[in-house]
């Protein structure tokens, strides 16, 4: 009996050894770690820098310091609060407070400047502690903000450019666990390894600062002029569709990004990819342009505009009730009848009209490199649920489809570059931790139209300007382009108390250096877009062939003919 | 153990010390086999001047180690300060400031811009 007891016995130790030194050994093991050893940060690099394309810094890093205390080492909490307070400018009963604490260690103030946190290291106070930490600076204020997005305290990077390459642009933190006794504290003769951390990647943007300043400048005066309540500007080359600039209204300045939070909904999207809209009439440009690529007609093609068409059921009219009868393919352009455009999609049909509309980029987003781009919205004839007859009609002229500000530059930039389609892009050259350059490639989407129909609908985007929406004109520059004014949709409905309105257009011709895409949000001045963003495209695009060093037409001529 | 001392609160100099051992080996004192004693003392001294050694190796390692922590928390100092002016510089150079700057000295935008084509040869 006895013997079976101390044999139980002994089973029960041994079960128990084993599950100690085999089923929990894991567990012990990190158990012992953890009391042997201690993780320290050694060295946190900062965060990649970026720069314009000219090497301006837009977005780099700071100092600042955090102030900690271990309220068991101040002797005498109240001393050490009246010498600390007026420095981090808090008040001496709050900093006494926390002195006086129970917690093992307490955060005084989160980031303070460099010379507070000097200040305070200088004085040398035990049980104080002031550790340096990065923050992110944007040493040119809200220029650019869209694009750049911002950075949190935790150096995470949000929206824009910060956004999308936030892993590359993170600095590597090297940590080395110590060994320490058994009051926490390092074992001295442990000499620590000599590690410097990798620098984070660097960025260099297409954009050019002073280039993204006028157009910011241009945004400003726009909205305020027309008494718009926001809106957008893009500038992109049509060669390489490279951004030049890009800025959007409201806007907000990234090194105070918190500020903004107050604010119903903060402005940190980019409108120009992350907000869509219905375009209006600049939508004729792909509907006239897939009309001629697919040779349905030429610009001299007529019809009889009656100033109404049924489409689907739905009856659409020409905008301020226009019947202009018998009219060409390029009245349609010149004097944006929507009778007119309707009329090619349908003679189109949706296979041919919406295989155009999506190799233009339409209903997808156009792969920038830029965090929170939307799609747009493209009803396609099998999208049952949401496909209705009269969206062949509607589409046609930009209404019943939603489109980002960048999908339509980069159709309009499409046009300019003979037809083919390239992939928008912001950042030019990236240059890795071990110092190796990568620098960004055109990369090819499509090729939209032919060479051909290109000029073609260039043509015509050129006689829009000089016989219909003058305001548009560039002293000295031969220019391209077209307007949308269009309606805004509500449930039920269109918003009749506003409208979008957009210019777009590229030049100087023959051959075009400048994309500009101009959309107002809300004009109250004028409802029309060639009184409003045609007005800010005319003036915009001058200072911009100047800043670009493109001579006027003229002086072109004369320099090609020495 | 050392005979003819009658205080064990005097210390011995390391002279006298090593003296009396001599003269003790010299006379057969400690063992009768005085190879062995020469072996063992021989055997302590060199486990001493080991232990010198290592000791000396480790203080230099420790002391090294701690100068290079100096120095990288130095380099480090220097890093954060650099980064630090670089956007310090950024922003003395920024558009904003620029702009004010040429404000200030009564620079105004151009409003209407008249480019003068020149004769060949004057560019």
């Amino acid at each position: 009996m006895i013997c079976a007891i101390m044999v139980a016995l002994a089973l029960v130790i041994v079960v128990h050894l084993a599950r100690i030194q085999v089923a929990d050994h894991g567990d012990y093991v990190d158990d012992a770690r953890e009391q042997r050893v201690r993780t320290v940060v050694m060295a946190d690099a900062p965060r990649g820098a970026i720069y314009d394309r000219n090497g301006h810094m837009l977005a780099g890093n700071g100092v600042r310091y955090a102030v900690e205390a271990a309220p068991a080492y101040v002797a005498d909490p109240l001393a050490v609060a009246e010498q600390v307070a007026p420095i981090l400018e808090r008040p001496v009963a709050e900093i006494e407070a926390l002195l006086e604490g129970d917690g093992l260690w307490v955060q005084l103030a989160a980031q303070v400047s460099k010379q507070a946190g000097e200040q305070i290291a200088e004085l040398g106070l035990l049980g104080i502690y002031v550790r340096p930490t990065w923050v992110r600076e944007y040493p040119e204020g809200d220029l650019a903000a869209h694009m750049l997005g911002f950075c949190t305290v935790e150096i995470t990077g949000y929206y824009g450019v910060e956004g999308y390459y936030d892993t590359l642009l993170r600095p590597e933190t090297v940590t080395w666990e110590r060994p320490v006794d058994t009051a926490n504290e390092e074992i001295p003769w442990a000499v620590k390894p000599f590690v410097m951390p990798d620098p984070a990647a660097s960025l260099v943007l297409t954009i050019d600062r002073t280039m993204q300043a006028l157009v910011e400048q241009e945004l400003m005066r726009s909205t305020i002029e027309f008494g718009a309540q926001g809106g957008t500007i893009i500038v992109m080359d049509p060669n390489t569709f490279e951004i030049l600039a890009m800025a959007s209204l409201p806007s907000y300045d990234p090194n105070h990004y918190t500020d903004y939070y107050e604010w119903g909904e903060p402005p940190f999207a980019d409108p120009a990819v992350s907000q869509q809209y219905e375009p209006g009439s600049i939508f004729k440009l792909i509907t006239i342009a897939a009309a001629l690529d697919s040779r349905l007609v030429w610009t001299g093609s007529t019809y009889n505009d009656t100033g109404r068409i049924e489409v689907g059921g739905r009856e659409i009219r020409n905008s301020l009730g226009r019947v202009p009868g018998e009219q060409t393919v390029a009245d349609i352009m010149i004097k944006s009848l929507n009778v007119g455009a309707a009329w090619l999609s349908t003679q189109m049909g949706p296979d041919v009209f919406y295989r155009y509309v999506r190799a233009f980029g339409f209903g997808s987003p156009t792969g920038v490199d830029l965090a929170g781009e939307a799609w747009g919205t493209v009803w396609l004839p099998q999208d049952v649920e949401n496909w209705h007859d009269s969206n062949l009609g509607t589409n046609a002229f930009g209404q019943g489809l939603a489109v980002t500000p960048l999908q339509l530059a980069t159709a309009l930039a499409t046009i300019a570059n003979d037809g083919v389609r390239l992939r928008p892009r912001i950042v030019a050259q990236q240059t890795g931790p071990d110092g190796q350059v990568i620098s960004s490639e055109p990369a090819f989407e499509a090729r939209v139209i032919s060479p051909e129909t290109a000029d073609t609908v260039t043509k015509l985007m050129v006689r829009t300007i000089e016989e219909s929406v003058t305001n548009a004109r560039v002293n000295g520059y031969r220019v391209a382009g077209k307007t949308g004014t269009a309606q805004i949709p509500v449930p039920g409905g269109y918003d009749p108390s506003g409208t979008i309105a957009t210019f777009g257009g590229f030049g100087p011709l023959p051959d075009p250096q400048l994309v500009i895409l101009i959309k107002l949000d809300r004009p109250s001045t004028s409802e029309w877009a060639f009184q409003t963003a045609a007005t800010s495209f005319g003036r915009l695009a001058e200072q911009l062939f100047v800043l670009q060093g493109i001579p006027p037409q003229e002086l072109a001529i004369a320099e090609a003919a020495r | 153990m050392v005979r003819g001392r009658t205080s064990g609160d005097e210390k011995l100099s390391i002279r006298e010390f090593l003296s009396w051992l001599a003269d003790g080996l010299r006379r057969g004192r400690f063992d009768r086999r005085p190879q062995m004693s020469r072996s063992l003392i021989l055997l302590v001294v060199g486990l001493v001047a080991m232990a010198a050694v290592y000791l000396t190796l480790v203080s230099t390692t420790a002391s090294t180690g701690r100068h290079l922590e100096e120095l990288q928390a130095e380099l480090l100092r220097l890093q954060r300060e650099n980064e630090q002016l670089l956007v310090d510089i950024s922003e003395a150079g920024s558009v904003t400031r620029l702009m004010e700057r040429a404000r200030q000295l009564g620079f105004v935008p151009a409003e209407e811009l008249l480019p003068l084509p020149l004769p060949q040869g004057e560019e």
